[in-house]
């Protein structure tokens, strides 16, 4: 019976010596074996034949094989040791046989995982030595010690990277798919030949190639080509910079990295610069999971503040359930209103949705404290990761290729059907003296000025230039301050596809029309604010309009300051091909460095299911003051902490049996 | 041994110690035995890759002692390292003396071997009690 006679001996080594068969092999600095377990390598002296060498280390009951050592044949056995003989034990017993050179333990060099990346020195998050990122900042050694983890996988796309790879699925803005830091990495769907103009894997969506485009001008909402198209390009810039966090190609000596250098990006577009509807969200949701993503970033949220009715958005839900029963990690960020999330007041949802495929994520600036802005909840907020100053992939120019300020006098057209409508002033004094587009005349001057009643006022500009064919999504920022009477007046941003009046009825896009005030600074004044429309509608225009009206009623009240100025218009874009960068802040930009994580773990074990996922980024996370008592888990997310995780055994059951 | 009893006698005595009221004296824990027994321990393979491959493995730990600590001095252990083809999912633990035995199992890996910095393993398995029999 030589199994029970080995269980005997085993017990035998026990009672007598304990801690021997206990010993454990030396590690590392970072906590890795020093040397292979159970072999020593083993140099006899060059005048020792070869078989001698083995004779000698057969008698000793001994596995072996020769590796080259060096020139004119010398060799090195690879001893494998029987497993009674301990290590150091072997080392004296072939150190005492005259015809040996040495001995020694087989050691075991690791690789250094850091990427040649040009700017990969400012991604504090996966290496923080105290450097400074945008000028602030933090503690060394407070990152994901995504170094260490990269010894061990930088391929997140798993051990069937061809036919079966992890897909990561970027609900967001979209991405600017054709950047040079992401082109290779992006996800396309096999089953559809593009441009055919048929819907060649079945799934509804005719040439679904790199992805859908869920929102449309029907939503009001920006676009950035006509409603459902399949470029999921990205206007804003958001979700390219999420998708070059979970996947920037690392190691290429270019711009940065992701937290995977090699992955399959999924790019659904549901963000416009206005944010996505639900719709949208939910079917690009249903989507992913249809289209085999195992992992979702939704870099998204909805607060709804203490008092307002909310249905708890069933449809959202339903597609998050949908996620669920797949197997589906969805990846959340905790949201960027510096509050607590959990139930019952100021709920941010997807992050306080009960579905357990759900990690949502808050986050930590460069010190490793919670982020100034990151919501938090001890019974919603799972994990903290890095959110402050996030460098990563950027969809085009990071400065206006476009901008005017109104500085050049008569320069807008002006249409308005009273005497005191908009107004071109190349310098206005409550606008410290810089130029400024106003409605009414008196804006610049008079701080109870009064826009007219059944006003119907426009000011446009054309022959703005968005030509270029790299252009892929252009957004207009701009710059104003307003107030309205009542929610009856109305302030427009609209433009045109032909240089001409973008509220004239011809050659109009949809407008986005405001109400209300703008902001409100410290002091209680009217401030300023961004909004975006997006201009897409344009593209491939050299003559594209931009412009204001204004819309007034019946009624009016005195005594107000009210109106509206614009300080300046700008316009960005995304362009193919781009090779932009920015840094950029937060939840938003947290929550991918987890998503990343998430691939990068069912890369690694492909038996993970999205609960072991969760548990191992939860429980393998590092414990860091600021996440204590208000996440789930009370630490940062850690890659190496993660990938060596482990979960006790499960169903442990014994059978005795009584000789 | 043509009967082995001991188990099912010391179970109803201490039924009826239960039910007597209370002027008898509590039941006495059952006197050990030596014995010559083998507890099959078996489990779930672990999702974790590492656990199933080079440098992973399980570690079944038992004691005498409920509530044990796998590091406590008296607690034994069975290795389940990877075979080379594959980590087993089963232990076969030699037992000496009857009684009350628990057992925690714990998985490891190259990542988080026993005795890292990475961290300790798993977490232990909740205890399995197991009664061995008096011969």
């Amino acid at each position: 019976m030589p199994i029970s006679m080995r269980h005997c001996f085993l017990l035998l080594v026990l009672v007598l010596a304990p801690g021997a068969a206990l010993a454990e092999v030396p590690t590392d600095i970072q906590g890795r074996p020093l040397y292979v377990e159970g072999e020593v390598l083993v140099k006899f002296r060059d005048s020792v034949p070869m078989p001698q060498q083995a004779e000698w280390i057969e008698s000793l009951g001994h596995g072996h094989r020769a590796v080259k050592a060096g020139p004119r044949g010398t060799a090195v056995q690879v001893v494998k040791l029987d497993t009674a003989m301990s290590m150091a034990s072997a080392m004296a017993t072939y150190a005492a046989n005259p015809d040996v050179e040495y001995v020694q333990p087989n050691y075991i060099y690791y690789p250094t995982a850091a990427p040649n990346d040009a700017q990969y020195g400012q991604q504090w998050a996966y290496r923080n030595v105290g450097q400074a990122v945008n000028g602030a900042t933090g503690i060394a050694g407070m990152d994901l010690d995504m170094e260490l983890a990269w010894n061990e996988i930088t391929d997140c796309r798993g051990p069937d990277p061809v036919n079966n790879p992890v897909i990561v699925a970027v609900i967001d803005s979209g991405v600017n798919y054709t950047h040079q830091d992401l082109a290779t990495n992006m996800w396309t769907n096999g089953g559809e030949i593009a441009g055919n103009g048929m819907d060649d894997d079945g799934n509804g969506y005719i040439d679904d190639v790199l992805g859908w485009d869920f929102i449309g001008p029907t939503n009001n909402l920006a676009n950035l080509l006509p409603d459902n198209d399949p470029m999921p390009s990205d206007a804003s810039g958001h979700g390219t910079h999420v998708a070059g966090t979970i996947g920037a190609v690392g190691n290429n000596a270019n711009g940065g990295t992701g937290v995977c250098w090699q992955t399959q990006i999924m790019a659904l577009r549901v963000l416009s610069t206005n944010g996505g509807p639900v719709a949208s969200i939910a079917e690009a949701i249903n989507y992913a999971v249809a289209k085999g993503a195992s992992v979702i970033n939704m870099s998204l949220g909805l607060t709804i503040p203490t008092g307002t009715a909310f249905s708890g958005d069933n449809l959202f839900q339903a597609a998050l359930q949908n996620a669920l029963n797949n197997d589906v990690v969805v990846v959340v960020a905790a949201g960027n209103d510096s509050i607590n999330v959990d139930g019952g007041q100021n709920t941010t949802f997807p992050c306080a949705y009960p579905h357990a495929n759900i990690i949502c994520v808050a986050a930590l600036d460069q010190a490793y404290a919670i982020a100034s802005f990151s919501n938090y909840g001890a019974t919603s907020v799972d994990v903290g990761a890095p959110g402050t100053n996030i460098y990563s992939t950027w969809p085009g120019s990071t400065t206006a290729f476009i901008s005017d300020n109104f500085s050049v006098a008569n320069s807008w057209t002006i249409v308005n059907n009273g005497a005191n409508g908009w107004t071109q002033q190349t310098s206005c004094m409550l606008a410290n003296n810089n130029p400024q587009l106003t409605n009414p005349l008196t804006w610049c001057t008079d701080l109870a000025a009064q826009y007219e009643i059944n006003t119907n006022d426009v000011a446009y500009r054309g022959g703005f230039n968005l030509g270029d064919p790299n252009l892929r999504g252009v957004s207009l920022r701009t710059t104003v301050w307003y107030r309205t009477g009542d929610n009856a007046d109305f302030f427009y941003i609209g433009h045109d596809t032909a240089g001409g009046n973008p509220f004239d009825g011809n050659g109009d896009q949809p407008a986005v029309a405001y109400t209300g005030i703008s902001a409100v600074d410290a002091n209680n004044n009217i401030a300023y604010t961004y909004k975006y429309l997006d201009l897409s509608a344009c593209l491939g225009s050299a003559n594209c309009a931009i412009g204001f009206r204004f819309t007034s009623d019946a009624s009016a009240t005195v005594g107000q300051d009210l109106g509206v100025g614009v300080a300046q218009i700008e316009v960005f874009a995304a362009l193919n091909n781009a090779n932009d960068n920015n840094i950029i802040q937060g939840t938003s930009m947290a929550s991918p460095h987890v998503a990343g994580l998430a691939a990068m773990l069912r890369a690694y074990n492909p038996n993970y299911t999205y609960a072991d996922v969760i548990a191992a980024i939860r429980n393998g996370g590092e414990a860091v003051p600021s996440m204590a008592n208000v996440t789930t888990s009370g630490r940062a997310a850690n890659a190496m902490g993660a990938l060596s995780h482990i979960q006790p055994p499960t169903n442990v059951s014994a059978t005795v049996s009584v000789q | 041994m043509p009967f082995y009893r001991p188990l099912t006698t010391l179970a109803i005595a201490a039924l009826l110690a239960a039910c007597s009221g209370g002027d008898s004296p509590p039941p006495r824990a059952p006197v050990p035995v030596a014995v010559n027994a083998t507890v099959t321990v078996n489990w779930t393979a672990s999702p974790d890759a590492e656990v199933n491959a080079m440098g992973g493995g399980y570690r079944v730990y038992y004691s005498r002692n409920s509530g044990f600590g796998i590091n406590d001095a008296d607690v034994q252990m069975v290795d389940v390292p990877y075979n080379g083809m594959a980590t087993p999912t089963t232990a076969q633990l030699s037992i000496n003396l009857s009684g009350t035995w628990y057992i925690k199992v714990v998985a490891y890996s190259a990542l988080n071997p026993p005795g890292g910095n990475n961290g300790s393993v798993s977490a232990p398995t909740a205890q399995l009690a197991v009664v061995v029999p008096a011969p």
